[in-house]
Order: structure tokens, then C-alpha cells, then sequence
């Protein structure tokens, strides 16, 4: 009984100690940010580093549901369902002149659509989520670009939509308190209070014993990828409402942003681990990062290198924690 | 004869259980010993000793005159220790002639593999043991089980073995080739290697052996030579083990067929099978591993879709297709790999025992109602004496039995009207396991019908009011009330008349 009682303080330790370590070091990059450049902690930065983080973060929650939901599960294609979405979007409200509320609206469910097609390859016909989700990056990304043959489309600036992605609510970018905020608590009430929740965890950790327990593990993953979609097609929304244009290009490149911070925030590659408030944590460490590296005149590449040291140096740090745990 | 491998007071515990006690025996060159035994007599874990996977807790062995403690599979098989394993390891997508030499490619003087005297070595060896040459160039895994086994064997000859052990390797052969297997491990007695030559078919013995050995619970329990290999002499070394904790099982007046299956045909693996199982009623499904016991077991939970036959819950027609058909009808099933399929190693103990319940706790938007979720939880804790801190406790940190009861309490929380458990005690404490026991009668009196896969033969006699026999995939035997003995079991599970 004893060993068993430690082994279960050890485990909830290793829990705490990833969001713990996840807290400190938004604190020590902020202190660190601070120091380098005087103008980090003015209110208008710190503004403007969570109107930045509210898309990636949209991606990055997204892309957590698919990795917790097992089987190899990773969205590759997440920045190019934002980038075609968004322009979607914008040849409806530019070229249509929809009311660019309800044409974010369709791109919403534009991206659920687009996620679904990787949901179907990947749950109901069994192929690699690797392999299918590169596929629908290049095949959605190229889609963009032919759509606006490179250009950019716009159309967003009535009706008040900008003020979703431009103007602030107390203090807090609006599309962080009206978009993000409330997806991130809605993800974590439903990661811990729901059937679905439960199953999700279920179905990450084994696909047999969950089909034993009686979950529909396909309609499950295919949901998880449609969930995913629609997160990045929110994001394309948010991203139409703060820079008012669509361009193919929006979304190059962030997937792999957002695999990294659904990794960092304690996110078992694995599936079945993790917890989505860590993935919180993590957004806010990786947006404090680069925001911080800019203002401080770092160049991208040399930032991109810090964050990948910062992630290695997470998953060293589980590593070690874990051993001890088992030794 | 001289003697090749001597073996004597090998033991073997893993934790608490001991696998192996005491056992010694002799196997002289060139000698055919044929290894006998129950499920989990010891078998394999003797091959295991000497084939150097575990390391004994005592004893000493010889092999070739010089003391024989190999520190890993390879240096055995150095040593001249070749197994063929019953379920064979091997590269599938290479050739079989590369999978002859893989890691002993011959070199040529660059270093570079010498392909053709590798072909020409592979061709020999082939022709040798009477092998169709033509499969060489065949990809491994686009060759027959039996010609994968017979690659196998000349892969574990042409190591210059001095001891070769086959874990029974006619299971999956058809009549043609076990004969030509038989003539290959004749030619190879005759050439001076040894074997051990692990078999549960009783008609094998006077083909392949010289000698046999008996196991019983991981002692020796007999040495004959195979002119002494008389059915009834070796079913009673076989048989005979005490009897579990007493069990008390009322009597009981059977209720209605809850559960009946006709001609139940997967290719494979079950052929023409039928049984029924009545409201009350323990049934115990006995047969060998591999017999096709738990693909009966999946069929009925709709995780194996039948080619042929027909099955009726309550009476009425019943054709699962995925395991929710099954929990709809009542049917509730404990897998066999506690760790594989039933846990959720990384949750807690609630959330694994309310599992398959889960559906009746919710309220609405899926929400799960806590309270009435703990409260369940409590409640089989209570019951069923589960030992766990707190609810919300790590299942991965419980011991095995209690693990186990997390499990049966998933099922039992269902309130199922067939349960069907598979190797519900495999692996755990004996308090428990009578525990476990004593419980499943009580649930079948308590009106359900309770179908239990068990490889322990005392505890299906424990247990059962009724038990069928399984072999290769038939349904060979239903025995009940006087006939429902230990002998009338075995020489059914064996294939030996009365």
C-alpha cells in the first residue's frame, strides 16, 4: 500500500510539475523579455502579443484533441485549412458581398468540412494521419492560392466585424476574450466533465479496450478531426478581423507552431495524456517567446532555434522527471 | 548415449508464483525427449530457462560437457541452443534465404555479403532437410505458416545446433507437412542433435519421441521412455493437482437458455461450433491455448464476425456487429489481457471502473453527474472489497487482483444478463482469486448467465455446473455432473478416447 500510495503521488507530482514548470517559465521569459527590451511590459505590447497568440492558440487546441485522440493522430493541416477558409471567407464577403458575420460563419463550417475529409481517410479508411494530413496541406494550401491566383482579398471592414479582431474589452483584446478564452475553458470543462472527455482519453490510450467499453472509436477520431478544422477556420476568422485581409499565405507554416505547443503543454504524442490547461500554459510561453525575441530586434530564424531548444528542453526535463517517478 | 544437456534443480519464481521447481532431467545426443503438460505446467518457461530468455533461481545445467548458463537468447544459441518458437519471430518483408543468415551473412574478403555462396549454402541446408528450394528467393511473409516453420527449423539447424527445441510445431501444420517435419527431426536425431520437443498431441509421441517428461505445477512429475507411453499412465501425471479453496456453489434450478450458438464458423480460427448457457448457470469453456476459446468469447461480443452459423439471445435472433449490438442485449464480456484491453493505464480508478456504465451517468450535454458517479463507484468498491485509497487514485498503481476486480466491477455495474469472463483470474494474489471466484457463482445464482474461459482446470471444476472442451477450433466435449471430472476433461482437451 505504500508503494502504491507514492507511486500515485509521483504521478499527480509529474502532472503538477509539467504545469507548474509551464507557469515559471512564462514568469522567467517574461522577467528575462523585460530585461532585454524596456518596451516588452508596456500595455500595448502585451496587447498585441495575445492578439497574436489568440490564432495560433486556436490551431494549437485543435491539434491537441487529434494528438489526445491516439493512433498517431497530428494535423498537418491546420495552417493551410486557415489559409483557404480565410480566403473562402473573404470571396464571400468581397466578391459576393456577404455580410462578413455570415460569411465567417460559413468558413467555420467551411473548416469542419475540410477537417472531415482528413477525419474520413483517417478513421474510416485506416490511413496514417501522417500521410493523410500532408496530403490536405499541400492539397488545401495549393487550393488557396489558385482560389486568389496569389492575390489577396478583403471585404471584412463592415458591419463591425473588425472590431472582433482590432478593439479591446476592458483591456483584453476582444478576440481573446470572446473567442479564445471562451473555447479554451469550454475545451477544458468538457476535457474534465464530459462523456466526451472521458472517451477521448479512452480512445488515445487504446483503441481495443475502448471498442470493448463500447465507444464508436472511428465516429470519435473522424469528430476530433472535423473539431480540429473548424478550430482553424475560427482562426482564419480572427485572423480576417485583425489584419482585414485574406491572404493563401496566412496559415503557412503555423501547423508545426501549433504541434508545438499542444507537445510543450504536456500533450503525450502518444495519445490519451495531457491536459489542455497545460496547453494554455504552453501558448502563453511560446507567444511571450517569439513576441518578446521580436521586440528585442532577434532575428525569426535565430527565435525559431530558441523555441525549438525550449521544447527539447521540455521534453528532456519529462524525461527525467518520469525516470525518477519510475525508478 | 552421451549425454548433450543435463539439466538439474532448475527453479524458476516470478513474484510470488513459482513457475519451475526442482526440475532435472537428462537428454542424451541424438535423443528425441518430448516435453508434456497442462497449461502453464512449466513448459515454457523450462524452454525459456534453458534457451537462456530468463536466468534460473537455482539449479545448474550442462550442455556438451560444459556448464551451460547463457546470459542472453544469442548466447545460447552460441552456445548451440536453437529454438523454434510456437508463435516464430522473423523479418517478413525479406527473403527467406536472407532471413536463413541475417546477422551471419557469409563476407567475402571486402566484407561485402557474399550473396552467392549464400545461396549455394541456403540450397544445401534446403536439400538436406528435404525443403523445397524454390522458397529461398520467396518473400518471408508471402510464404504459409508452415513453410514460414519449416524456414524456421533449417534456419535453427544450420546454427550447428546441438540441441534443437521445437515448442509445438504441429499446431498449425496440416497432416502432410507434420510428416515431413517428423522426417526432418528424425534425420537430425540421427545426426547426433538433441531435441526437446514441447507437444499436447498424444498421437505425435510414438513419431517423435524416444522419451517424454511430464510436468505438472512446475515439478517433474514423471521420465518414461515412449514404450511406457500409455495414454492413461501419462493423463494421470498430468492430472491430479489439488483443488482450489473450496468454493461454495448452491444448487440451483436452471432458468431459461440465455444465450444459445449454433454452428459458429470463422475462418481460422472456429469451425461449426455451438453451446448454450442458461439463466444461473456456470458454463466453463476449457480447451489449449489457441484452441479458440476467447474467438468464441468474441464472436458472441460481436468483436469476430462468424462466415457461418446463427446465435440466439433470450430466444430471439442475435447477429452483433461491434461490441455495442452485444451490451444492448445484455452481454457483457471481461477481456483475457488485463493490461492490453481492459485498463486504461493512465486514468483513474473510477473512470476505469465506470467505464461501460458511463452512458446511464450523464446528464444533459454529456455532462458526466459526479455524485452519482462516485457514489456507483463506492458502492462496487465497497462490494466487491476493491482496495484503492481514493477513488480518484492511479488504476495503474493498484496490485494485479484489485486491478482485475476494477475491471469485473466495470462489468457487473452494467447489470448484464450474460457475462462472459476470460481468464478472469490469470496473474493474481490467491485471496483474490478466490474472491473473484466465489463472486462469479454468486452473480449466475443471482440469476445471470455466466460463461467463464479459464486455462486452470481446478478452477473451471471449482466453478462450473456445466464445462465444454475446445480444440482446434471445435467444440469437443460437454461434460456435466459425474462426467465433469479433471480425467474426463484432459483426455477430451487431449484427444484421447476413453
Amino acid at each position: 500500500m505504500t508503494t502504491g500510495a507514492l507511486a500515485g503521488r509521483s504521478i499527480r507530482d509529474r502532472v503538477g510539475d509539467r504545469r507548474v514548470f509551464l507557469a515559471v517559465l512564462v514568469v522567467v521569459l517574461g522577467a528575462v523579455m523585460s530585461l532585454l527590451s524596456p518596451y516588452f511590459l508596456q500595455v500595448s505590447n502585451l496587447l498585441a502579443m495575445t492578439q497574436y497568440g489568440a490564432v495560433i492558440g486556436l490551431l494549437a487546441l485543435g491539434q491537441a484533441f487529434v494528438i489526445l485522440g491516439g493512433r498517431g493522430g497530428i494535423d498537418l493541416s491546420v495552417g493551410s485549412v486557415l489559409s483557404l477558409s480565410g480566403i473562402v471567407m473573404g470571396v464571400l464577403a468581397q466578391n459576393l458581398g456577404l455580410s462578413p458575420w455570415l460569411a465567417a460563419a460559413a468558413a467555420v463550417v467551411l473548416g469542419a468540412l475540410l477537417g472531415s475529409v482528413n477525419g474520413v481517410m483517417v478513421a474510416r479508411l485506416g490511413l496514417p494521419p501522417l500521410i493523410v494530413t500532408l496530403s490536405t496541406l499541400f492539397l488545401y494550401g495549393a487550393l488557396a492560392q489558385v482560389l486568389t491566383e496569389g492575390g489577396q482579398l478583403g471585404g471584412f471592414d463592415r458591419e463591425g466585424f473588425a472590431a472582433l479582431g482590432q478593439s479591446a474589452i476592458l483591456g483584453v483584446p476582444t478576440q481573446v476574450l470572446l473567442v479564445l478564452a471562451p473555447m479554451f475553458v469550454l475545451a477544458i470543462w468538457a476535457q474534465n466533465r464530459t462523456a466526451f472527455g472521458r472517451r477521448l482519453h479512452q480512445v488515445g490510450t487504446s483503441d481495443r479496450a475502448a471498442g470493448l467499453v463500447g465507444i464508436d472509436v472511428n465516429r470519435l477520431r473522424f469528430r476530433l478531426y472535423c473539431l480540429s478544422g473548424a478550430l482553424a477556420a475560427l482562426g482564419a476568422v480572427v485572423t480576417n478581423a485583425w489584419l482585414l485581409t485574406a491572404r493563401p499565405s496566412a496559415g503557412t507554416g503555423m501547423e508545426l507552431q501549433a504541434i508545438t505547443i499542444a507537445v510543450l503543454g504536456g500533450i503525450d504524442i502518444f495519445g490519451g495524456r495531457g491536459h489542455l490547461s497545460g496547453v494554455l500554459l504552453a501558448l502563453a510561453v511560446v507567444v511571450v517567446l517569439s513576441w518578446g525575441l521580436q521586440l528585442a530586434q532577434v532575428g525569426n530564424s535565430v527565435q525559431t532555434g530558441i523555441l525549438g531548444l525550449v521544447l527539447v528542453g521540455a521534453a528532456l526535463l519529462n524525461n527525467l522527471i518520469s525516470r525518477k517517478a519510475a525508478g | 548415449m552421451t549425454s548433450i544437456l543435463s539439466v538439474s534443480g532448475l527453479s524458476k519464481s516470478f513474484g510470488a508464483t513459482a513457475a519451475l521447481t526442482d526440475v532435472g532431467f537428462v537428454l542424451g545426443a541424438g535423443e528425441r525427449l518430448a516435453v508434456l503438460g497442462e497449461n502453464g505446467a512449466g513448459k515454457s518457461t523450462l524452454i525459456k530457462l534453458v534457451a537462456g530468455v530468463h536466468r534460473p533461481d537455482a539449479g545448474e545445467m550442462t550442455l556438451d560437457g560444459a556448464p551451460h548458463r547463457p546470459s542472453s537468447p544469442g548466447d545460447a544459441l552460441a552456445g548451440g541452443v536453437s529454438v523454434v518458437y510456437q508463435e516464430p519471430s522473423f523479418f517478413p518483408r525479406m527473403s527467406v534465404l536472407e532471413n536463413l543468415f541475417v546477422g551471419r551473412e557469409p563476407r567475402d574478403r571486402l566484407g561485402q555479403v557474399d550473396w552467392r555462396g549464400m545461396r549455394r549454402r541456403g540450397e544445401e541446408l534446403f536439400r538436406r532437410l528435404d525443403v523445397p528450394v524454390e522458397l529461398l528467393s520467396r518473400r518471408m511473409d508471402a510464404l504459409s505458416l508452415a513453410e514460414q516453420q519449416l524456414a524456421l527449423i533449417a534456419r535453427a539447424v544450420d546454427v550447428e545446433a546441438k540441441v534443437l527445441i521445437l515448442d509445438e510445431p504441429t499446431s498449425i501444420l496440416t497432416d502432410v507437412e507434420v510428416r515431413r517435419l517428423f522426417r526432418i527431426v528424425r534425420r537430425l536425431s540421427e545426426a547426433g542433435v538433441g531435441i526437446l520437443y514441447i507437444t499436447h498431441r498424444f498421437e505425435e509421441l510414438e513419431h517423435v519421441a524416444d522419451r517424454f517428461i511430464v510436468l505438472k505445477d512446475g515439478r517433474l512429475a514423471g521420465d518414461l521412455p515412449a514404450s511406457a507411453a500409455d495414454h492413461d499412465r501419462i493423463l494421470e501425471l498430468m492430472s491430479g493437482r489439488p483443488v482450489n479453496a473450496t468454493i461454495d456453489r448452491p444448487a440451483f434450478d436452471p432458468g431459461p437458455v440465455a444465450l444459445e450458438a449454433d454452428g459458429l464458423t470463422v475462418p481460422g480460427a472456429l469451425s461449426d461450433v455451438g453451446l448454450t448457457v442458461r439463466e444461473g448457470e456456470v458454463v466453463g469453456l476449457y480447451g489449449l491455448v489457441g484452441a479458440g476459446r476467447t474467438e468464441l468469447a468474441l464472436t458472441v461480443f460481436g468483436m469476430l464476425r462468424p462466415s457461418a452459423g446463427s446465435m440466439r439471445v433470450a430466444g430471439r435472433p442475435y447477429a452483433p456487429r461491434h461490441p455495442r449490438d452485444a451490451m444492448a442485449r445484455g452481454i457483457a464480456y471481461l477481456p483475457e489481457d488485463r493490461k492490453t484491453l481492459g485498463l486504461f493505464p493512465g486514468m483513474d480508478t473510477l473512470s476505469n471502473l465506470t467505464a461501460v456504465r458511463l452512458p446511464a451517468l450523464l446528464g444533459r450535454l454529456g455532462v458526466i453527474r459526479r455524485a452519482q458517479e462516485r457514489e456507483l463507484g463506492s458502492a462496487w468498491v465497497r462490494t466487491l472489497r476493491i482496495k484503492a485509497p481514493t477513488l480518484g487514485f492511479p488504476v495503474t498503481g493498484l496490485s494485479g487482483g484489485h486491478q482485475q476486480k476494477v475491471l469485473f466491477a466495470r462489468q457487473l455495474a452494467t447489470e448484464p444478463r450474460i457475462l462472459i469472463l476470460d481468464e478472469p483470474t490469470r496473474g493474481i494474489d490467491v485471496a483474490t482469486k478466490t474472491d473473484i471466484q466465489q463472486r462469479l457463482v454468486e452473480v449466475a445464482r443471482d440469476g445471470k448467465a455466466v460463461l467463464v474461459i479459464s486455462s486452470e482446470l481446478p478452477e473451471l471444476l471449482a466453478v462450473s455446473d456445466r464445462v465444454y472442451v475446445m480444440r482446434e477450433g471445435r467444440m469437443v466435449a460437454e461434460l456435466s455432473g459425474e462426467n465433469l471430472t479433471e480425467d474426463g476433461v484432459l483426455r477430451a482437451t487431449m484427444g484421447v478416447n476413453r
